[in-house]
């Protein structure tokens, strides 16, 4: 009987652990595309300082965020983000099309991280 | 390197940690969805080595979730007969009084070979002196040679309080004559943990408190 009740308390403790990681990430990750969305917001708005600004912090956030994913998610899946979020308050600076672009790329790769943590059914097969 | 080699040594512990937990029957013979498991841990458990990408939490979350669901199965295994048979099947008979079955045989896609093979790796060489031979659920062959018993062998009647109509039926036993024995012993069908019977009159009874009851059949 002590091993069917370490079995029920290890499943409970794992199902815990993967609903807060999922939650977590997720939760993160909408952070991250919310200020994704208001920086290409500013940027449309012609307001550059503010947006290279939120860019900044957007890079800043993803640091804090990396720290603690790289322990719950595949390393591959965090590499691309890596090189997205480097560097993004200078491009947001540079050329409005690129930044517009590059900032199009990593919400959508922001998105797809999110999403892939949670268990739907899309992302269980 | 050195994180490797980290990542190993708590691979390593979880990974007995996972097999003591399946318990003893885990290192004997191996039932089919013990089978399962065993090869997916070991799949599994390379992974996070292999990939340092991996987070360990990763690798050890399917490890721990496999064998836990495999021992909550071995408990609804123990407590539901029927959910018994659909995942470990039933031990089937390939020599009957020296005769062998062709037909469990092509159902159990066991060929001449193997047969001969577990027969002479329990000594003996002629299937003519074979009463009874057994495939067990684990893929082993019980063998018993025609001289040890003239009878039947025994079958199981009662398993953990449950009765086995088809083998007490078998053995004689229709639900008031096994009543009635067990009355006798003051003893009802919840009270047993195993009884087994032969078609000769003989049985074995192992209440779940108490000594065990053993009835001698005709001829024995």
């Amino acid at each position: 009987m002590t091993r069917i009740r370490v079995s029920i308390m290890i499943l409970c403790i794992l199902a815990v652990t993967a609903l807060w990681s999922g939650l977590w990430v997720y939760g993160r990750c909408s952070s991250l595309v919310r200020g994704i969305e208001r920086t290409e917001t500013l940027l449309y708005a012609g307001m550059t300082a503010e947006a290279a600004e939120a860019a900044y912090s957007l890079g800043e956030e993803w640091k804090e965020i990396r720290r603690s994913a790289s322990v719950l998610v595949r390393g591959c899946r965090l590499y691309d983000l890596d090189r997205g979020y480097a560097g993004i308050a200078s491009r947001v600076s540079g050329d409005r099309h690129e930044a517009l672009a590059s900032l199009e790329e990593l919400r959508r790769m922001t998105a797809l991280l999110a999403e892939g943590e949670i268990p739907r059914l899309r992302s269980v097969f | 390197m050195s994180v490797l080699m980290i990542r190993s040594v708590i691979l390593y512990i979880i990974v007995i940690f996972a097999v003591r937990l399946m318990g003893k029957r885990q290192l004997g013979e191996l039932q089919p969805s013990e089978l399962v498991i065993t090869i997916l841990i070991s799949n599994v458990a390379t992974l996070p080595l292999e990939d340092p990408d991996i987070p360990v939490l990763t690798g050890v979350t399917p490890i721990l979730s496999l064998v836990c669901f495999e021992v909550l199965m071995s408990w609804l295994i123990l407590r539901f007969p029927w959910l018994r048979k659909k995942v470990s099947g039933s031990p089937r008979t390939v020599i009957s009084g020296g005769r062998i079955d062709p037909d469990v045989m092509r159902e159990l896609r066991f060929s001449v070979d193997d047969l001969m093979t577990a027969l002479r790796s329990k000594d003996v060489f002629d299937p003519g002196e074979v009463q009874y031979a057994i495939v067990e659920t684990n893929g082993s062959v019980s063998v018993m040679p025609k001289d040890s018993s003239s009878g039947d062998p025994p079958e199981v009647v009662i398993s953990d309080g449950e009765v086995i109509p088809a083998a007490a039926e078998k053995c004689g036993f229709s639900g008031d004559s096994l009543r009635r024995l067990l009355m006798r012993f003051s003893l009802g069908t919840g009270d047993v943990f195993l009884m087994t019977a032969d078609s000769s009159g003989g049985a074995y009874i192992a209440p779940r408190r108490g000594e065990p009851v053993i009835i001698k059949g005709e001829g024995q």
